[in-house]
């Protein structure tokens, strides 16, 4: 017994120090006689080993020998724990998981299965005896050798270091068999057949490397004394080689009929009824389901409302009161499509469309993770390069190749290239990949899983933005609904690794690529040059170093328990059927350098005009921007735990038209804005309410409250304080003694867009924060549209909200007409219409006593300026407080 | 997927949950109700099935003791480290310090340790207080976590994983079980005013969750809440007139539009707004408790008089509903990495007398068996010292340790008096009955009738809980 709880206890320490367990099945089965090659190794070999072998190794399972079963599978350990780990009350809570993975996948009849012969009564009955008593093995016998698959992986994450890619201390380089042979200053690093003699293991052994002093300020842990066992044996063996996995096919051409895998086709146009409504063919489509279900679009918005909402859609701000004016009386024909042309020219409408994929990507100009939040000092350059993109309205595919692969599409390193914006663009594009919290820039945070996470993170963002799938779901096992296997998730992984390899890490200081000032084109904005030193600019990037460490499928995500080697690819559902699985269609370099071109041909791979879901997610983003839902509800993830499209024709039309118009996002706006569907009204009518409760058939538009942004923003423009300075290093913030967060004025007065201040991650301004500005962990996949008081102490008790107020008041005042004049000036610059007559009374009513009520405050006999400017600034207050200016029709 | 007409009535039922003032999801179901997309609705439905089991408790209070107490200084007496005191143990554990270059030996504490109530439990002297409440409460010696670092840890003990941008526990509670008093917030943090704690409004953060169910920051002196009260010179008549303008205004705008339910949430927000001003400066207001119970507090005492305002507006808190209260502390009291002999007693003073107040009160005032009040910090300590710059041992601290931790829960649904779980024999590691983050959160959950698994809010196609993908035990032996 005592003996027992020494063992118990040990093992438990191994757990706790993150060393792996040594196998412990066997000590237990002294009491049993099943044992494994007697009972069920002949059913494996029968039923199981056809796919879970040492080659086809179906769910990196491999159930042939007991080392292979010990070692588990994608889906980590498939035998029942050692009752050795867990202490007797967690058993008794576990008892469902005494028989393991391995007898869950069989008696949920998953395994084998369904066009495998299945396991008969009696080889069930074996198993679960075997199981049952405590899946006992005879030993050693026919297990396989440590080889190279296992100890590559371990090299890097103990010595690499030290002796990897940047340092090899002492002439030594541990990352191949190679190295280790050749050794270094000392001499080989270890010998054939003699473990015991072998330089490397005898100074781990010794506790000599790594030197433990320098496990923080290294970020490196040392080796676990199960880790040296294998590396013993591999040494002791002669250095057996890696097997050579041949990769099946993991998915069948069923698994691909699935709507999102199939590309888009340009779809016949629907007939319908009433064709005279259809503007364009979205409106065909619309209809079509409308008529099915007996409805009709709701009727055309006026004008007046049209205007405004076009105006919040395109630019995010209100119109100016001439604008509304001038489209008023503009009797032309297409008058909208002038409308709609000259706001697209505004750069308003690159700032606003910008926070869809800023979002999208989780832009902030801080690191996160630590409590010091490190602020990001060159960010902002990508928050404008995203901004000159829509504003210019630079083809997406274009977009998302630079920000993948920026750096691999030109020669930026070539001495004397010349750095335009096409160059400089691409370079600071590749910031996309950099956006995610990242804990890493202290020792501390910075070991190789907390590196994991911040690729994983990186992942995350790649796949919900533009892929739409949850690709991040497969980093541990395979995923659970889509088929994405777990090396597809590797695959991704190894294609970003050589700008992302945990173990030849860049800490957050070090991702600047310096660019000297006199290499920049002369054409570039003078923006660009904000925050230079005297020679140089930095840009935030992420860069191909052309030295990446190979990939390793780590099984459970688990660093500690690697897989086979991964090669770079693409997710095997997507590409075509015709390569070898997750084969990375090769693009190559245009220029001579020593980068992996891994990405280019990634982006490349993503862009092609056929690819089922680039195009599709993308549209769907702007679609759900303007009509308040996507017609895949799940913008992030058109996989099968999505929502399936509402219209997938019209999806499909959609994107197919988006990129034959060379994937302008203009184009594809104006087309959503000129249809009907977008002209139609926001009120609901019993009957759309009925029939539509949830508007998924479009029968109406929504009615949409102001976004975060939105909402500050168009108070300062209203109120006449909104600046049009643009670009450059972020707007800081000031954090009050009460914990208020407001963002600051600018030197010369006024306010700057809300995208233009700093995205500190723990330093939000509370005006946006309480209006559901987004915490990006990692990103933001939908904003949320909460009704909350916060949000009406702000707007009713904030200071500076008030005095803004008060400066609208006086310019109102200052207006030389009437009261009536000066309050239809005042709707048309805060609501966009005019005043009814109604209205007009009780403003009447309620100026006159709420001048009388600070007449007697004030303690004046008669009305001066004073007192009507107290009152104008209630009103002010009033409607920038009203559900008619934070809400579009 | 339940129908969309299924949908809209669970939403107008929530709806005219509110207009006729009742309790509970009101609030948060309220404001959700009108979030546009199949997954909020979604949402709605899936936590519609909450509470899972009876609840044993109304309220939680969590007294969190950022920094990282040391174990082996307080509760978890180690005869082995006074035996081998100044051994050296370092290379053993070398993967697990934060600051090796400062490691010292093995170090035994520097407190006298005494057995206490009829429990017999073992708390060392520099907690006075608690010593005499032990027969009160469960405490646990067995926890552990996953990371030895403060942030990290601090994001997992609050939020279930080692990053920021998950909900935290106190949102998710709030966002199953709504709040008992509309006129205040769900989930009511109270920081030091001497600063923020490490990770700072990170800490209270709603993350994927609608914002209403972040964290509302209280402050005890003051101004209790942002921008609660007007920030510019204006009469509360004008003030009045101003708000019936502006919700005759909206009422006009609102009857224009009919079938839309968001502006009726919208109108509310303001009355509720409005109410807010008075709830919560009432109840902050504590003119009206005696002197004898805020001496109860520490309150007349400078050391302990800020934690102890905290403790007593907490139990006021939860007395007016509020469903989850959260008391932090400035910075890192607790993190003793130096001259812990001095550093952790003083954090003992600031918050000793307070606590044990505050569950002296609880019990008095019958509000024991609703509330929950849960103790314990991020991460414990290491058994070896940490060392000065001029290595003299009077001024040694310990370093973080994420093996073991400690951690108590009293009143509702808690036995009284149980002690659980051991560390090895230096205190380094939880050996028996170890209790994980995950543990700890099903636990909480668990008193307040929800079952870890059905809790959950689809996102990026998963639904996400707080205790993510693991199968978390709920702490079945400190339970009545």
């Amino acid at each position: 017994m005592r003996k027992l709880a020494v063992l118990f206890f040990t093992v438990l320490l191994h757990s706790l120090t993150g060393q792996s367990l040594p196998a412990v099945q066997e000590q237990k089965s002294a009491k049993d006689s099943i044992y494994f090659e007697d009972r069920v190794q002949p059913i494996f070999k029968r039923k199981c080993i056809g796919c879970h072998n040492a080659t086809d190794l179906d769910g990196g399972l491999d159930l042939s020998n007991r080392r292979a079963i010990l070692a588990g599978g994608d889906s980590g350990m498939v035998l029942p724990k050692g009752q050795q780990q867990e202490s007797q009350d967690e058993l008794a809570h576990q008892k469902s998981s005494l028989r393991g993975l391995l007898w869950k996948k069989i008696q949920a009849k998953e395994m084998p299965p369904e066009d495998s012969p299945p396991l008969n009564a009696s080889e069930l009955n074996g198993i679960q005896t075997w199981l049952e008593t405590g899946a006992a093995f005879r030993g050693d016998a026919g297990s396989a050798s440590v080889t190279a698959e296992r100890i590559i992986p371990l090299l890097h994450l103990r010595c690499g270091k030290c002796h990897g890619a940047t340092q090899q201390e002492g002439n030594l380089d541990l990352r191949t068999l190679e190295g280790v042979l050749k050794g270094g200053q000392s001499g080989p690093a270890a010998i054939a057949g003699k473990a015991a003699e072998s330089l490397m293991i005898q100074r781990i052994d010794h506790g000599e490397m790594p030197p433990k002093k320098r496990i923080v300020p290294d970020s490196v842990k040392s080796m676990t004394d199960a880790e040296l066992e294998l590396l013993r044996q591999w040494v002791d063996d002669g250095f057996p080689a890696a097997p050579v996995r041949q990769l099946k096919r993991r998915f069948s051409s069923i698994d691909r009929e699935f709507w999102a895998f199939q590309p888009p086709q340009r779809p016949r146009l629907p007939v319908v009824g009433k064709m005279s409504q259809a503007e364009n063919p979205i409106d065909g489509f619309l209809l079509a389901r409308l008529e099915r279900s007996g409805l009709d679009f709701s009727h055309r918005l006026s004008r007046q409302k049209l205007i405004r909402r076009l105006s919040f859609d395109l630019r995010g701000l209100p119109p100016d009161p001439d604008e509304v004016a001038s489209f008023m009386a503009d009797t032309r024909s297409d008058a909208l499509e002038h409308l709609v042309d000259r706001m697209l020219l505004s750069p308003a409408v690159g700032e606003n469309w910008a926070t869809l994929w800023l979002d999208a990507v989780g832009y902030a100009d801080s690191e996160g993770g630590q409590n010091e939040d490190r602020v990001r000092p060159n960010m902002w350059r990508y928050r404008d390069y995203v901004i000159q993109a829509f504003s210019e309205d630079k083809p997406i595919s274009q977009f998302f190749v630079e920000q993948l692969a920026g750096d691999e599409l030109h020669d930026y390193q070539k001495p004397g290239i010349a750095m335009d914006e096409e160059v400089y663009g691409a370079l600071v594009a590749t910031g996309f990949l950099r956006t995610t919290p990242d804990r890493t820039f202290q020792n501390i945070t910075n070991f190789v899983p907390d590196r994991l996470d911040v690729i994983a993170d990186e992942i995350q963002v790649l796949g919900s933005s533009m892929l739409g799938l949850t690709v991040h779901c497969a980093r541990c096992h395979t995923h659970k609904f889509d088929p994405l296997s777990q090396l597809d998730y590797f695959r991704m992984a190894a294609v970003l690794k050589d700008g992302f390899d945990e173990h030849d890490w860049l800490k957050p200081e070090n991702r600047n690529l310096t660019i000297p000032v006199d290499q920049l084109s002369p054409s570039l904005p003078g923006t660009i040059r904000a925050g230079a030193t005297e020679k140089e600019i930095s840009i935030r990037a992420l860069w191909s170093r052309g030295r990446p460490s190979p990939t390793f499928l780590l099984r459970r995500g688990n660093h500690l328990t690697p897989g086979p080697l991964v090669q770079p690819g693409v997710p095997e559902i997507l590409q075509d059927p015709l390569k070898a699985p997750g084969e990375l269609p090769w693009h190559s370099l245009s220029h001579r350098s020593p980068k992996t071109g891994r990405r280019l041909a990634f982006a490349k791979w993503l862009t092609n005009p056929d690819h089922p879901l680039t195009s599709r997610v993308f549209v769907n983003r702007i679609w759900d921007r303007l009509f308040g839902h996507g017609i895949v509800a799940t913008l992030d993830n058109f996989g099968k735990t999505g929502a399936p499209p509402t219209h997938p024709d019209l999806l499909d039309w959609l994107s197919v038209e988006f990129v034959e118009g060379h994937w302008s996002l203009k184009q594809i706006l104006r087309t959503m804005v000129l249809s009907h569907a977008y002209q139609q009204v926001s009120e609901v009518s019993q009957e759309s309410k009925k029939a539509d409760p949830d508007n998924r058939l479009y029968s109406r538009m929504p009615l949409k409250r102001m976004r975060a942004e939105t909402v500050r923003d168009s108070i300062l423009a209203v109120t006449g304080q909104l600046s049009n300075a643009r670009g450059g290093p972020p707007i800081q913030v000031v954090e009050k003694e009460n914990g208020l967060i407001l963002a600051s004025e600018l030197l010369g007065g006024g306010w700057c867009r809300s995208v233009y201040v700093i995205h500190r991650r723990t330093k939000i301004p509370t005006l946006l924060d309480s209006f559901d500005y987004p915490q990006m962990g990692p990103n933001c996949v939908v904003r949320k549209n909460s009704i909350v008081p916060q949000q009406a102490l702000h707007l009713t008790n904030n200071q500076l909200v008030q005095s803004w107020c008060q400066s609208l008041a006086n310019e109102v005042a200052s207006h030389p007409g009437s009261f009536d004049q000066q309050m239809e000036l005042l709707f048309y610059r805060v609501l966009a219409r005019g005043l009814e007559q109604n209205e007009l009374v009780e403003l009447k009513k309620v100026d006159s006593i709420l001048r009388a009520q600070w007449r007697q405050h004030l303690g004046l006999e008669s009305d001066d300026d004073v007192v009507r400017i107290r009152a104008l600034t209630n009103i002010c207050h009033s409607l920038i407080n009203s559900a008619g200016f934070l809400y579009i029709d | 997927m339940l129908t969309q007409e299924a949908t809209k009535d669970h939403r107008r039922g929530f709806l005219s949950t509110v207009a006729s003032g009742l309790k509970t999801a009101a609030l948060c179901h309220l404001f959700q109700g009108e979030l546009q997309g199949f997954q909020e609705t979604a949402t709605n439905i899936a936590n519609s099935g909450l509470p899972s089991h009876p609840p044993e408790a109304k309220s939680v209070i969590h007294l969190f003791m950022n920094g990282g107490p040391s174990q082996m200084d307080l509760f978890d007496p180690k005869e082995a480290l006074t035996k081998h005191h100044g051994k050296e143990h370092f290379s053993k554990i070398a993967n697990e310090v934060e600051f090796p270059a400062a490691a010292g030996a093995l170090m035994k504490s520097p407190f006298r340790f005494k057995r206490h109530g009829e429990s017999g439990m073992w708390v060392s002297e520099v907690m006075p207080y608690f010593s005499k409440m032990v027969d009160d409460v469960s405490l646990i010696r067995s926890m552990h976590t996953t990371n030895l670092t403060h942030e990290p840890a601090i994001y997992k003990i609050q939020s279930g994983v080692e990053f920021e941008g998950k909900p935290v526990l106190g949102s998710w509670i709030t966002y199953a079980l709504g709040s008992e008093n509309e006129n205040l917030p769900a989930y009511v943090v109270m920081d030091d005013p001497r600063g923020l704690p490490v990770n700072g409004v990170d800490n209270w953060q709603a993350g994927f969750l609608p914002p209403n169910f972040q964290g509302v920051r209280f402050r005890g002196t003051g101004t209790p809440v942002l921008n609660l009260k007007k920030g510019f010179e204006e009469p509360d008549s004008i003030t009045q007139i101003e708000r019936s303008f502006l919700e005759s205004f909206d009422k006009r705008h609102a009857g224009k539009r009919p079938f839309q339910p968001k502006l009726a949430a919208r109108l509310k927000s303001y009355q509720l707004a409005a109410k807010m001003q008075i709830a919560a400066t009432d109840a902050l207001d504590l003119s009206k408790e005696t002197s004898a119970t805020k001496k109860m507090y520490g309150m007349d005492r400078s050391v302990s008089e800020s934690y102890g305002r905290r403790c007593l507006i907490a139990r006021r808190l939860i007395e007016r509903g509020v469903r989850f209260v959260q008391l932090f502390i400035d910075s890192q009291i607790w993190d003793n990495h130096a001259n812990i002999g001095k550093s952790l007693k003083e954090a003992c003073e600031r918050t000793d007398q307070p606590i044990a107040g505050l569950l002296a009160d609880l019990k008095q005032r019958g509000l024991w068996d609703q509330t929950l009040v849960v103790w314990g910090g991020e991460i414990g300590r290491l058994p070896i010292a940490q060392l000065s710059e001029d290595k003299d041992p009077a001024k040694s601290g310990r370093d973080h340790n994420k093996n073991a931790m400690v951690s108590w829960f009293a009143g509702a649904g808690i036995q009284k008096g149980k002690l659980l779980g051991k560390t090895d024999e230096l205190g380094f590691a939880a050996v028996e009955n170890r209790v994980s983050v995950e543990d700890w959160h099903a636990t909480i959950l668990n008193r307040m009738g929800i079952h870890h698994d059905h809790l959950f809010y689809p996102r990026n196609g998963l639904n996400e809980k707080l205790t993510g993908v693991t199968s978390p035990r709920v702490i079945s032996e400190i339970l009545t």
